[in-house]
């Protein structure tokens, strides 16, 4: 029986159907909804100041391009974006993972164990990274080779993770937090020399002084100021993502991890071996995890904190739903989940005068999200066909 | 998709304990090496005394058996809740959210509500005190976990994901109404220290001690908890809601052409798994706490999940499941007391074991392997035999023992 | 595509599989969404649409439904033959239900019963007459053999004495004997007055049952007739999709 692998490619074209104007639209749908929710949650809790929508779009919308906002919003995106990237891999070649959290959870400790002991940052990267390709694998045997249920593995490695963390950091430290260790320091790409300058040009605020210009641009997000000064664990995973989107969709290998994840059985008369590629995208999106995990606890912070993770394994998995099993898709719905975060934290920290919303609902926000995202309200998406299947060979 | 828990899909009842006495030891060798693992990362920890701690000291004393019943029964219910889930093929994660929920409505239903509003106070006896903050309990985790059970039926969304998301909107809605002090009207102030918890609920909802000189912990919460087992039990397996609950859950498709209403099914079990969880919550409130504590649920929801695992999602045995793990409970609680290694350390255990459990082929591989050795012994005593009555001259060692 | 089913008929679907047949009955029977068109019921001039009903509501026309996989679709291998039985008559609570065809409108209340007996007389019943091979009626229908499973699956359907069949892959996997037995029973319900759907990639067994010929292609309904009108040769050719040529 040949592959076709034609059809597959106009299969997956059909998939990848982002466009810009869909995507800016949503994210100005986004943007409204968002508004009248934080209006009607402050009208009826009675808290604070009410104003009325017009206003409070304005008051909104500046916050939204606070500098400073949009700063919190690239820290707490990246690691949702590269676990979410790291996803796509693995759902791509059919294997659900939802231990992605307890990847995050798992590599966020470890890597902040390897900077106590060692001192080295780079090591504790490294150690996340292997931290997390290690959990992946683990998850790989489970469901590929013992055939287990994947769902459920996931689960498990979540709650896994969640006890051994736990464990350990009570042993070596104190209960729910670990000590301080070596991070990372944030990198200033204007100071880089002769790439410096020219970024330097893009800086919006590097303009806010020129008459009549300088007004609009302050109307403007100030983009490429909000990605410098961070740690440079950023802009690795930054990089990633147009590198994985280039080897999931260009390469001859991500088209081989793609026909698994639909037709496992045509990939293997085709003379691929399904096992080793599944083995590779659910390891790969363990080490992709093991890195967002580093970036939240010695790149975007110092220590291990229980709880630090706060769902945002899950997050990922939704970001890649939302963005269509796609990379690029995943990493933009990655952007606004982490834009709904940082505005939260900014915005109840008293961002606007006489506006009180109490914390906790700007916090509900992603996962309510998240919830709409999977009922559809955002457009159905379709899964790989064959995804959740556990591929045996005797199958006819 | 309909769950595949390999160990529960075993063939023989002999082959489903075979299989889940190696999960439990598989799993057990799995916190060996997290404690030597301790050891060598510089703790000392005297495996001896951890032993102790955790599986022999909850026996010794009846103050501390009677603490296992009192964990037990949380238990009973968000195994329960996790159980009928699984029957309809749904996993819900979700009974940790749905238990705050349902304790948190409670609470407040108790403590806020009815003392402070004038015409509820023909309420405030025991006899309708009780039962109907009971049932605010069971409302709040319905609606928690109808929630997802909708989005599924309706629109096929994950219920995993999404009653992960409800814990976390949940964790933050609870949040907002118990522990912030400046926003909620429902916290109690009057106490400067007072972190997280609604003030004291009405003493007519409390459930009272059952002998407060033998225990200070057991309450009668726990007839409510056997009933539910009870109906639960007579629900799934001899009514005819159960049987196409199980239809559903086994073969969507094939119930789905019997003319089985397959969206009532899933909606209506997630509901009733919602409720059990909110319950377990509202019991908590009335039987102990005597107010709603943030977070006092700790891990009991997703403990839930092992004990409807291990008990095969069968009502009746969780009641057994149960008094394992609340017995499991009690000796991880008495390891942190007494020595530097967290409770958790019992949490990981059951992680492994639902590992293991979802994972059978690693157990049953193991218990196969023992079956083929003494099933060949017998095959090739067997061939042995003939080939002496027939004086040598069968097929020697290649004939095999006709295995499939 | 239109075409009517007559009592006391068997309407053979003749065609390769792959090209619609499984999909049509699917849509008959409520599995998959009709789009365009529809399906009605005709009784004494009183014609009844079953497109927006439930599955359930269009069972409850008397109209039963043997699907191709029984796998995936026919049965539920952990639970007992009787259980399996109890599958086609899980909605009914009286004997006098079952013999009249007629369904009384029940209390919400009756979900928290199950008739024993009735379950247990049912399921006798099925066995008996089926011949069906099985150490108890408590088995679990994963340790009967294919035939057997089949039998149980065509078995309980047919007890239904339905006014409709609708029946895919009849015979799939399973010996000489049950086939025979189950081309038996099919031939005596058609008698009895039921009208019977075949859809069946085995052409032999669609010649040998059927009173009419419907043959598809690409989804299409390409004849219409008895094989005499149709023509073996003829039947061939469309059935792989060759054009009718100018006679």
């Amino acid at each position: 029986m040949a592959v076709d692998f034609a059809q597959i490619k106009k299969l997956g074209r059909q998939i990848y159907g982002i466009s810009l104007v869909k995507t800016l639209l949503s994210f100005l749908i986004a943007f409204e909804i968002l508004v009248i929710y934080l209006l009607i949650l402050s009208a009826t809790l009675g808290l604070g100041q009410v104003y009325n929508l017009y206003a409070l779009n304005i008051f909104i919308f500046r916050e939204s391009i606070d500098t400073t906002m949009l700063r919190s919003t690239v820290s707490l995106s990246i690691p949702i974006m590269i676990t979410a990237v790291g996803a796509t891999f693995n759902e791509r070649a059919g294997v659900i993972n939802i231990g992605l959290e307890g990847i995050l959870i798992w590599s966020a400790w470890f890597s902040v164990f390897i900077s106590y002991t060692t001192g080295n940052v780079w090591l504790a990267t490294l150690g996340g990274i292997f931290a997390g390709a290690l959990l992946g694998f683990f998850h790989a045997v489970s469901t590929i080779t013992f055939k287990a249920e994947q769902v459920v593995t996931g689960v498990a490695i979540n709650l896994l993770a969640l006890g051994v963390t736990e464990v350990l950091n009570r042993a070596i430290w104190e209960p729910a937090r670990s000590a301080q260790v070596e991070s990372f320091s944030p990198v200033d790409i204007t100071k880089i020399p002769f790439i410096g300058d020219l970024y330097s040009l893009l800086i919006l605020s590097n303009y806010y002084d020129v008459p009549g210009i300088g007004g609009v641009l302050r109307w403007l997000p100030d983009i490429f100021n909000a990605l410098n000064r961070h740690n440079p664990l950023v802009y690795i995973a930054i990089l990633f993502v147009p590198i994985s989107h280039f080897f999931l969709f260009k390469t001859k290998y991500g088209l081989r991890i793609r026909v698994i994840g639909e037709h496992p059985q045509a990939a293997a008369t085709a003379g691929v071996n399904v096992r080793l590629y599944q083995y590779f995208a659910v390891t790969l999106s363990g080490a992709l995890g093991g890195l967002g995990g580093t970036i939240l606890s010695i790149g975007v912070s110092n220590k291990f904190i229980s709880g630090m993770t706060g769902g945002k394994g899950f997050l990922a998995l939704a970001a890649m739903i939302f963005g269509k099993w796609t990379v690029i898709g995943g990493a933009l719905a990655s952007v606004l989940f982490g834009f709904f975060f940082a505005f939260g934290i900014n915005l109840s920290a008293g961002g606007i005068k006489g506006f009180v919303v109490p914390i906790e609902f700007y916090q509900m926000i992603p996962f309510i999200v998240t919830i709409l995202a999977l009922a559809g309200v955002i457009g159905r998406a379709r899964a790989p066909k064959s995804i959740g299947i556990p591929y045996s060979e005797d199958e006819e | 998709m309909s769950l595949n828990i390999g160990a529960l899909a075993a063939d023989s009842r002999r082959r489903r304990i075979l299989v889940l006495a190696v999960s439990f030891g598989l799993s057990f060798l799995a916190m060996i090496v997290l404690i030597l693992i301790l050891n060598i990362l510089g703790t000392n920890v005297d495996i001896f005394l951890v032993m102790d701690k955790t599986f022999f000291e909850p026996l010794r004393e009846p103050k501390m058996v009677a603490l296992i019943f009192f964990w037990t029964a949380p238990l009973i219910l968000t195994g329960l809740s996790v159980a009928i889930a699984f029957k309809a093929g749904l996993f819900n994660i979700g009974s940790q959210g749905q238990m705050m929920v349902g304790g948190a409505a409670a609470g407040i239903f108790a403590s806020n509500i009815v003392p402070k509003i004038q015409a509820l106070q023909f309420m405030n006896t025991p006899l309708l005190m009780i039962p109907t903050t009971m049932l605010v309990g069971v409302l709040g985790g319905l609606i928690w976990g109808g929630i997802p059970g909708v989005l599924k039926a309706k629109t096929g969304a994950h219920e995993v994901i999404v009653t992960i998301m409800m814990n976390q909107i949940a964790l933050s809605f609870v949040r907002y109404l118990v522990v912030s002090q400046t926003y909620s009207p429902f916290v109690d102030k009057s106490t400067g220290d007072a972190y997280g918890q609604t003030s004291a609920i009405s003493k007519s909802a409390e459930i009272p001690l059952i002998n407060s000189s033998f225990s200070t912990f057991l309450d009668w919460s726990i007839v409510p908890t056997i009933l539910s087992a009870i109906i639960i039990w007579y629900l799934v397996e001899k009514t005819r809601y159960g049987y196409r609950l199980r239809a559903v859950g086994e073969n969507i498709s094939a119930a789905k052409s019997s003319g089985i209403n397959t969206n009532f099914a899933i909606i209506s079990s997630m509901m009733i798994s919602g409720g059990l969880a909110g319950l377990a919550g509202a019991l908590q409130v009335q039987g102990n706490y005597h107010k709603y504590i943030f977070n006092s649920e700790g891990t009991l929801g997703f403990d839930g999940i092992a004990v409807a695992l291990v008990a095969g999602n069968s009502a009746l045995w969780i009641i057994l499941s149960a008094l394992l793990f609340g017995y499991l409970k009690q000796g991880s609680l008495n390891l942190e007391s007494s020595t530097d290694i967290s409770k958790f350390l019992i949490f990981t255990l059951q992680s492994a074991l639902i590992i293991f459990i979802a994972a059978p082929l690693i157990s049953s591989k193991l218990v196969s392997f023992t079956e083929k050795i003494s099933r060949s012994r017998n095959v090739e005593n067997a061939v042995n035999g003939t080939r002496q009555d027939l004086g040598g001259g069968i097929g020697g060692e290649d004939t095999e023992g006709g295995e499939k | 595509m239109s075409f009517e089913l007559h009592k006391n008929e068997i309407l053979g679907i003749a065609g390769v599989q792959g090209n619609g047949q499984s999909e049509l009955v699917s849509s008959i029977i409520g599995m998959e969404k009709i789009r365009d068109g529809y399906v009605a019921i005709l009784e004494s001039e009183k014609a009844t649409v079953l497109n927006n009903l439930s599955i359930m509501e269009r069972l409850k026309y008397a109209i039963s439904y043997i699907p191709e996989d029984r796998n995936k679709e026919g049965m539920i291998p952990n639970f007992s033959v009787s259980e399996n039985i109890w599958l086609a008559y899980h909605d009914l609570e009286t004997e006098a239900e079952i013999a009249t065809g007629e369904t009384q409108q029940k209390s919400f209340l009756s979900i928290l019963t199950i008739p024993i007996n009735l379950l247990g007389k049912l399921a006798r019943l099925v066995i008996d007459r089926f011949s069906v091979k099985t150490p108890s009626s408590e088995t679990k229908m994963k340790n009967l053999s294919g035939g057997n499973q089949q039998k149980v699956i065509v078995g309980r359907e047919i007890m239904k004495n339905p006014r409709v069949l609708v029946i895919n892959q009849p015979t799939r996997g399973v010996d000489i004997g049950v086939m025979q037995k189950i081309h038996e029973e099919i031939i005596k319900l058609r008698n009895s007055g039921t009208g019977v759907l075949l859809v069946s990639s085995d052409l032999d067994e669609v010649l040998t049952l059927s009173d009419r010929l419907l043959v598809m292609y690409s989804g299409k309904i390409v004849a219409e007739g008895t094989i005499e009108e149709i023509g073996m040769g003829r039947l061939s050719h469309l059935m792989i999709g060759g054009k009718e040529e100018e006679a």
